[in-house]
């Protein structure tokens, strides 16, 4: 699975938060009319979702289960990156309601920095060489072979 | 559906979605099917969610969903008896 840059395609306008008492992230979408719901899938980490707009793969937003108590405190450097449009190439279709998983090895850690309120959703053993904000607020760290090795999320906390 | 035992005695038409979930149901139908999630629960053996969070279950079911094989993923605070994620994951990556 490979993430592909949309240059023609708009970034996702809208507010990432995390909603503590559901141990969840989720995004509010400034213009959620523009958002078709009825065909869409996911890419998953974990149960953390990167939500996926069907055809054509557009990386919408991040979503999902996700506990704090499992974060790991630490530095998440305030990446600089290029505000732009995200797709997945996959080599089968993608399928309503059928989430595929990002590669699970090496393993995910979740780390969170009080610094600057960064939470950073991290392969271990992997670099990334750039960085995508394809949403408000979310970045994507791809790999030299654009593959997903870093989602950096920054919410507002909402009890 | 012949399985586990219900060893937590969950009843789907009890359950709640949790706001972030039910925000995404729409786009899910699975999500939505009483029959489905209670399939899940009857069929699977929980265990502590090991996510960590208080009262949480998670649920584990081999299972096909449009054509595609793969696993029904189901956490549940079983306290609240509100469903915090339902997905369905393929094995394909």
């Amino acid at each position: 699975m490979r993430i592909l840059v949309r240059p023609n395609e708009p970034h996702v306008a809208g507010t990432p938060v995390y909603r503590k008492g559901e141990h969840s992230f989720d995004f509010l979408p400034a213009h959620p009319e523009r958002l078709a719901r009825a065909e869409r899938t996911s890419i998953v980490i974990g149960t953390l979702q990167i939500e996926v707009a069907i055809p054509g793969g557009l990386l919408l937003f991040v979503w999902g289960y996700n506990p704090s108590a499992t974060w790991q405190r630490g530095v998440v450097p305030d990446r600089t990156a290029a505000v732009a449009a995200l797709g997945v190439e996959s080599e089968e279709p993608l399928v309503r309601g059928v989430s595929v998983r990002v590669g699970s090895s090496p393993a995910w850690i979740t780390r969170y920095d009080p610094r600057n309120d960064w939470v950073g959703v991290v392969q271990m053993e992997s670099e990334a060489e750039e960085y995508f904000e394809f949403a408000t607020g979310t970045i994507a760290g791809l790999n030299h072979e654009g593959k997903l090795v870093e989602l950096l999320i920054k919410p507002a906390f909402l009890d | 559906v012949v399985g586990h035992s219900n060893s937590l005695d969950i009843n789907a038409e009890e359950l709640t979605f949790s706001r972030t979930a039910a925000g995404h149901i729409a786009s899910r139908p699975f999500m939505s099917s009483v029959s489905v999630l209670q399939m899940v629960i009857d069929a699977g053996s929980p265990r502590p969610d090991p996510q960590g969070a208080a009262d949480t279950y998670r649920w584990d079911v081999r299972g096909v969903n449009n054509n595609s094989l793969g696993t029904r993923e189901l956490v549940v605070n079983v306290k609240t008896k509100t469903v915090y994620h339902f997905n369905f994951v393929s094995d394909r990556q």
